[in-house]
């Protein structure tokens, strides 16, 4: 069973020199940007996103070079990754309410969504399931130790007073932040992006969706994926339409 | 004849077809071993397949700068007009070349000719003249339709009609009938000139003779006396004011005889008089609409260079980027073209210089504007394009000028001014800069945590448990384990006493002392509290408080009591058969207690 986390949470390495690499590019992006030339600041930073590090600085240069650039659908998700990684930076929040405006864009989030993002920006979601397997497995060692042994001691019965509402809060935070990542937001890049009925581009149209919405991504499938949008309304997209944040 | 310091040469007019023609020259077929040549490469006509145009190569030159100095687009009448333009240097004097150059245009490959330049020493090079001869302001204007006298002075304007910048070439030109030969002539009084900028041309030689015309039947003699460049400077009928000349001229009344020079060799006469030049009228009319915004009032026949001295510089060292303006028009009161300066670079606003040629039919020059910029921080930046846009009266429509793009590397740590650090913002409107730091961290999968993963993880050790449960209780059921073990199973420690109390069988006090302890340490582990030592009414209040029964309160009570009895007073003791019905009490009461005492006291 831990295996099987251990499994989830094992990534990709990146290559031994893909920071150095990372940094270089970043630094590149930097100077192209201040020389006027922000499309190859776009190329330089995109190139650092490519070595396999990140950063909520990189993403928020990019995004500003978008910006510079009036791509508002990129600058915007740019931002909400950089947002994602950078909570709280004024900055990422300041240019991101520029770009929302100039796209026209309304930013509306439930606050069972804000705060499961809010909770996964901190160490993801799978150090909340972590911890909450944690809790849990202690929970259940101790009761199991009760119900093996059938001796009702007092320390134990005290533990177990303190580890169920803990692990019940824990439970609840680690759903949130993981639906927050199995359910994840996306940013529309499309201009005039259909919302199809079904994933066909035949289908009937129920909205036009333009860049910088935010939508959610509740399935993908060959090509399309259906997204729900936040008054409700739900159809498919082709994928290349948004990027997931 | 004076001929025109920059003559344009047309080196070929290719013919191509009717979509596409190809114009090139350079501005000087004679360069001096310092100066640098412009070779143009003008193609007009449907350009949308054109591919990449490659600078020629040269004999004897060099290029400059291998980016063109000058490209410039504009659709005029639908039609596509590309101009290019590079800088030639000498590598030595005697004959240069300019060779071919090809130029893809869609499927079809189209090739220049060579253009010549001589290169000489700069020593036998005069001072450079620019100019580009405007057609309309070297033609001489025609001679007046009728005479107005013997002798008289006319205001003769390349044109009349003009917008304002344009430039009036207005000739003095003095009229003197047969017999009549004007020696010396001078301006006297003053020359009102409201609504014009004016600048003097110097007069050709050639006009300085007088040259027969005829006006009407009658036979004069013409001389240019002054000859003026005039720049409206405002809409609307504008004058040009009388301007008075004392003319000295000859007057041969004998002239009509054939012999008179040869009797009368003195009979000239020398006369003065003054001979005005009538007031004449333009009409100015506004530029038309529709002017880009790099025009600035520039009106004429323009090309435009423009060059950096340098492209690998420190941070802090000054770079110069030289805009240089040619051509035929109000080319002294041309404004500095935009520079768009990198943000970090402090710009500074242009040194102008002008040279201006006054030698030619129509007023011309240089006009040069050198910027300094100043890096701040290092870099690798790009100074955009400069665009400069004039308004060709000839064509009547305005031309924009475009410079290639500078590239520059300045070494030195990056600016810090220019990068706004994370913080509150002071105009919520303007985006934030650039961050120039980040904290990298790796790039997280973006695959999540399976469903099937959270809730295996979660479920699979309840589920465990409960099998681990299920399987204790039934093998307990199946093994018929009774309160008694299980209360014991939960207590080894008591267990373990009641063993060896087991063991002291016979011996009544060690048993009886042995099953004391063993109980009071049971009720001390379960209640969490030690009974060691309390008497057995406290022990029974405690039990009470605890929730245990009367019941298993007086059980214990009778328990303790009877391991009392027997450590003081043995004989009382019963023997190993009542000794092992107490073990067997002892363990009930060990259930009992467990089964009901609460941790905590109510």
């Amino acid at each position: 069973m831990c295996a099987l986390f251990l499994f989830v949470l094992l990534q990709v390495q990146p290559a031994a020199d893909a920071p150095t690499q990372a940094e270089e590019l970043f630094a590149l992006g930097v100077e192209l940007y201040q020389g006027g030339d922000a499309a190859g600041a776009v190329a330089a930073f995109a190139g650092a996103e490519a070595t396999g590090m990140t950063s909520g600085m990189l993403h928020y240069n990019l995004g500003t070079a978008y910006l510079k650039l009036e791509q508002l659908g990129p600058s915007i998700l740019q931002f909400e990754r950089a947002d994602k990684l950078v909570p709280g930076n004024n900055a990422v929040a300041h240019n991101l309410r520029i770009a929302r405006e100039e796209a026209g864009i309304v930013a509306k989030t439930s606050a069972w969504t804000a705060f499961g993002s809010r909770v996964a920006q901190f160490g993801g979601p799978a150090l909340w399931l972590l911890l909450a397997l944690a809790f849990y497995l202690t929970l259940i060692t101790l009761t199991g130790y009760r119900l093996w042994t059938l001796k009702k001691t007092s320390w134990s019965r005290r533990a177990i007073t303190i580890l169920v509402p803990a692990t019940l809060a824990l439970f609840v935070v680690a759903i949130s932040a993981w639906e927050s990542t199995r359910l994840p937001f996306a940013i529309v890049l499309s201009e005039n992006a259909e919302l199809r009925s079904s994933p066909s581009p035949d289908a009937s149209s129920r909205a036009t969706l333009h860049p910088g919405e935010r939508v959610r991504i509740m399935e993908i499938r060959e090509g399309w994926q259906e997204v729900s949008l936040s008054d409700g309304v739900s159809g498919w997209l082709p994928t290349r339409a948004a990027e997931r944040i | 004849m004076r001929f025109s310091f920059l003559l344009f040469l047309l080196a070929c007019a290719v013919p191509l077809s009717a979509q596409v023609s190809i114009h090139t020259y350079v501005d000087k077929t004679v360069i001096g071993d310092a100066e640098t040549v412009a070779y143009t490469l003008e193609l007009s006509g449907d350009l949308d397949d054109i591919g990449s145009i490659q600078p020629p190569d040269a004999h004897g030159l060099t290029l400059a700068q291998g980016t063109p100095v000058l490209r410039s687009q504009s659709i005029i009448n639908g039609e596509t007009h590309l101009t290019l333009r590079w800088l030639y240097r000498p590598q030595r004097t005697g004959q240069a070349e300019i060779l071919p150059t090809r130029i893809p245009i869609g499927s079809r490959t189209i090739e220049t000719d060579a253009v010549s330049v001589e290169v000489v020493p700069q020593s036998q090079r005069t001072t450079p003249r620019a100019s580009r001869v405007q057609p309309n302001l070297g033609q001489k204007p025609d001679p007046p339709a009728r005479s107005e006298g013997d002798l008289f002075v006319r205001a003769e304007p390349s044109t009349r009609n003009v917008v304002p910048g344009q430039q009036v070439v207005v000739d003095f030109v003095l009229y003197a009938r047969s017999g009549l030969r004007p020696r010396h002539s001078q301006v006297t009084g003053t020359w009102d000139t409201e609504g014009f900028w004016r600048e003097e041309l110097d007069v050709p030689t050639a006009d300085t003779y007088p040259r027969p015309v005829t006006i009407g039947d009658e036979e004069y003699n013409a001389v240019t006396l002054r000859r003026m460049a005039l720049f409206p400077t405002r809409t609307g009928r504008l004058e040009i004011g009388e301007m008075t000349f004392e003319v000295e001229f000859f007057s041969n009344s004998r002239q009509s005889s054939p012999f008179g020079p040869l009797f009368s060799p003195f009979s000239n006469r020398t006369s003065t008089e003054d001979v005005a030049a009538p007031t004449i009228a333009l009409d100015s009319r506004a530029l038309p609409d529709g002017a880009p915004e790099s025009f600035g009032g520039a009106v004429g026949q323009f090309g435009m260079a423009a060059f950096t001295d340098r492209n690998d510089l420190a941070a802090g060292e000054p770079l110069e980027v030289t805009v240089e303006i040619r051509g035929t028009g109000n080319i002294a009161t041309l404004a500095p073209p935009d520079v768009d300066a990198p943000p970090t670079f402090d710009l500074f606003s242009p040194k102008q210089e002008r040279r201006i040629d006054r030698q030619t039919s129509s007023l011309s020059g240089t006009k040069t504007f050198t910027y300094a910029l100043v890096p701040r921080g290092g870099g690798s930046f790009e100074i955009p394009p400069i665009e400069w846009t004039y308004y060709d009266p000839e064509s009547g429509t305005y031309k924009t000028l475009r410079s290639s793009s500078f590239r520059v590397d300045v070494s030195g740590p990056v600016a810090s001014s220019a990068i706004v650090p994370e913080g509150n913002p002071s105009d919520p409107s303007v985006p934030l800069g650039l961050m120039t730091e980040a904290i990298w961290q790796r790039a997280r999968s973006s695959s999540g945590i399976p469903a099937f993963a959270l809730f295996g993880g979660f479920a699979l050790p309840l589920l465990a448990l409960l099998g681990l449960v299920a399987v204790r209780r039934v093998g307990d059921k199946r093994a018929d384990v009774s309160a008694e073990t299980i209360a014991l199973r939960a207590h080894p420690e008591a267990k373990k006493r009641l063993k060896e109390a087991n063991k002291a069988l016979g011996d009544a006090p060690a048993f009886y002392a042995a099953v004391e302890l063993a109980l009071r340490s049971f009720v001390s582990d379960r209640l969490g509290a030690s009974v060691q030592g309390v008497s057995r009414s406290q022990l029974e209040a405690t039990l009470a408080n605890r929730g245990v029964s009367v019941r298993t309160r007086e059980g214990v009570d009778d328990l303790l009591a009877e391991c009392e009895r027997a450590q003081f007073a043995p004989g009382l003791a019963g023997d190993k058969a009542v000794q092992k019905l107490a073990t067997e009490r002892a363990a009930k009461v060990f259930a009992s207690v467990d089964d009901e005492a609460n941790p905590v006291a109510a």
